[in-house]
């Protein structure tokens, strides 16, 4: 009788974040299940699109910093979405840099002139990124 | 339905280094499968002897020196690093513990280590990551349910059974399937969330069949309750639709008094303004708003008061309408009483519409606090004194110390630099209340397990125990910690009191709502009235009349 002796692979190292936009079920990457619930299969289930008329950041960040409508399709090769660079403008003007002069606009009324001039100072590159066309 | 499967590997000793039960004695040949019985593998010759079939985890199939270690294919999440990757997990307080990704793109958040070993997780949905729209509105959520994890590791008279310590995780809502699948097979113990009402019933799709209590702290659509596993383990601890009716009736009442005073006739009309999530609330305020001794379906098919109700939206296909038309529809509908259910930022929109051209009768504003205690009112009208007179409203009843320390604390929490961070907003308030509840349930749970280990079935099977009518009452918040574990050590109940929710459960899962009337003082802050209305729907202190002496 032969032996043969395989080095391990690390089995299913990959989560297949990727595959569940296309795929009705996914597993996660191994076939050897538990008795307890055989092969583990996640439903698959595509990303929403933007909504019609979503804010691009510049829109979100003069009228309401706690909308719930950033686009984030709208990212180019040299550019993050809109979400991703309202988040960056949000953590410097509500948390980190502008809080007390922002607390109004950060609690969800639109940008008070407080928030516009300590933004224009203190924030001033994730706004210019924010407001880049 | 075809599954995607990454090819099975025979897999030996490169990873049993970190599964010490396993030698590496072990024995693998190339047979795709070397047994299904015991005997299989002893019939195999000497060098099997003593080995048996593993008939689950990563070696089912083989012939095994230590075949009880692999039934299950790890024991510590150590194990699963060589396994399944960094971000995953052993399930150990499963029957047969499995090693499952905790973390992916999709959860882009923790608090505490959910990879220490024995770590009790719950999960967080919302807006979190680069592919979410609504990131400024739930990053607020995230740090309410830091806030109270916070406040317990703090607390050395608190520790669950076998010092288990409890971390969170924040996913996004965007798939709320998929994401609420991995996580429950994951092993978490609670869900805070989703904040988009209208993923609920997917998410309870997914966790109900583990039996995970889902923490929900908007219940517009408690019809999740009815999905299979939701009737004992959905919670819906924020205002139920039929509360937020309950409020606008009551106030609505106060306020049609006045107008028909005021006009000299026996009639209101009233127009409600519904936009994004709200609008969900359109169909119930025409069955359930009560004016004129009539609901809003039959105010708006009689002829007697020229059909005085309508509805209008905010929004047409998903952009915002000019404030000039809606202006124009309310002077044409001749409103009496206009009640703005807006996500936010309606304050602003008010401004816009007022300084147009009044109607010769300018209207009454009526505005539910529901989510968010909307700025912009105070910000955009708070000079405008005939306004002020004009805006009534109401918010969740709130004991004010014990709301303006929850303030403080969490403005100092969420806040970088040395000055305060944002206000919280209502809907973060409720996270942070749920939180403990999850806590609390989860401090039971832990109890009630053998060797502290349990599942997230226990968690909602203890809530009820955490929020026990007639029990010594708890208030939520880092000062009744001590006493809520005396209390739950000597009577193993409590009844816990949020800042803004009763956690008083009714038939629909929906925690009881209690509202109090606000207006605006002439510094712009929405100041509370005596007109309340209490849990059980009782209406208390005198019709608020703002503008005038309180």
């Amino acid at each position: 009788m032969q032996f043969r002796m395989f080095a391990a692979s690390a089995v299913g190292a990959t989560f297949a974040v990727a595959c569940l936009d296309t795929s009705p079920t996914v597993t996660l990457g191994r076939d050897a299940g538990t008795t307890d619930g055989g092969t583990l299969v996640l439903p698959g289930e595509l990303l929403p699109a933007d909504p019609p008329n979503c804010l691009p950041c510049a829109a979100a960040k003069s009228s309401d910093l706690r909308t719930n409508r950033v686009c984030v399709g709208d990212a180019t090769p040299t550019r993050p979405n809109s979400s991703t660079r309202l988040a960056a403008f949000l953590t410097c003007a509500c948390r980190t840099s502008c809080a007390s002069a922002c607390a109004d606009s950060c609690s969800g009324a639109p940008m008070t002139t407080a928030c516009e001039l300590c933004t224009s100072t203190s924030c001033a590159t994730e706004r210019a990124a924010c407001e880049a066309p | 339905m075809i599954p995607m499967r990454i090819p099975s590997l025979l897999v030996l000793c490169g990873i049993l280094g970190s599964l010490p039960p396993i030698g590496c004695s072990a024995i693998v040949a190339a047979d795709p499968v070397q047994c299904t019985s015991d005997s299989e593998c002893t019939a195999r010759g000497p060098d099997f002897q003593g080995t048996g079939c593993a008939l689950a985890g990563p070696n089912k199939g083989f012939c095994v020196e230590n075949r009880s270690a692999s039934v299950g294919e790890c024991t510590t999440n150590a194990d699963c690093v060589d396994l399944t990757g960094p971000g995953s997990v052993c399930t150990v307080d499963a029957a047969q513990p499995r090693c499952v990704p905790l973390l992916g793109d999709d959860c882009p958040l923790t608090y505490g280590n959910p990879f220490v070993e024995n770590t009790v997780t719950f999960a967080l949905l919302g807006d979190f990551t680069a592919n979410d729209p609504g990131r400024g509105r739930d990053l607020g959520n995230f740090e309410a349910a830091s806030l109270a994890l916070s406040e317990f590791q703090q607390q050395s008279s608190f520790a669950l059974a076998g010092n288990r310590r409890i971390a969170l995780v924040g996913c996004s809502q965007a798939r709320p399937k998929a994401t609420t699948a991995r996580l429950a097979a994951a092993g978490i113990k609670a869900i805070l969330g989703p904040s988009d009402p209208a993923k609920l019933v997917r998410v309870v799709e997914q966790s109900g069949a583990f039996g995970i209590p889902v923490f929900a702290t908007s219940a517009a659509q408690n019809t999740a309750v009815s999905v299979p596993g939701g009737t004992s383990a959905v919670f819906l601890t924020g205002s139920s639709q039929d509360g937020v009716v309950a409020g606008i009736n009551g106030v609505l009442s106060d306020l049609s008094g006045t107008v028909r005073a005021a006009r000299n006739r026996g009639f209101v009309r009233v127009a409600v303004l519904v936009d994004g999530s709200l609008e969900a609330y359109a169909p119930v305020l025409r069955e359930k708003l009560i004016f004129n001794g009539k609901t809003a379906l039959q105010n708006q098919a009689d002829a007697s008061c020229a059909n005085c109700y309508t509805a209008v939206s905010l929004t047409r296909d998903g952009a915002p309408i000019a404030p000039s038309e809606i202006a124009a529809s309310l002077a044409e509908f001749k409103a009496d009483i206009v009640i703005p259910l807006s996500e936010g930022g309606f304050g602003n929109y008010l401004a816009r519409v007022e300084a147009l051209p009044a109607p010769a009768v300018p209207p009454y504003y009526l505005a539910p606090f529901i989510d968010v205690e909307d700025a912009s009112y105070h910000v955009e009208l708070a000079s405008h004194s005939t306004l002020q007179s004009r805006v009534i409203g109401f918010r969740p009843l709130r004991q004010e110390s014990a709301y303006a320390s929850f303030e403080s604390r969490y403005r100092s929490f969420a806040a970088a630099e040395a000055g305060p961070g944002p206000m919280p907003s209502l809907q973060n308030v409720r996270i942070y209340e749920a939180t403990q509840l999850a806590i609390y349930s989860t401090f039971m749970a832990s109890r009630g397990g053998a060797n502290g280990r349990f599942e997230g079935a226990q968690v909602a099977a203890a809530v009820p125990l955490v929020t026990a009518p007639g029990a010594e009452t708890i208030d939520v918040g880092p000062l009744g910690i001590p006493n809520a574990v005396g209390a739950l050590a000597r009577t193993g109940k409590m009844n816990l009191n949020g800042l803004f929710t009763s956690f008083m459960f009714l038939p629909n899962r929906s925690a009881a709502n209690a509202w109090e009337v606000w207006c605006m003082d002439g510094s712009g802050r929405y100041g509370a009235t005596k007109r309340t209305m209490t849990v059980t729907g009782e209406w208390t202190g005198v019709p608020a009349v703002c503008g005038a002496a309180q």
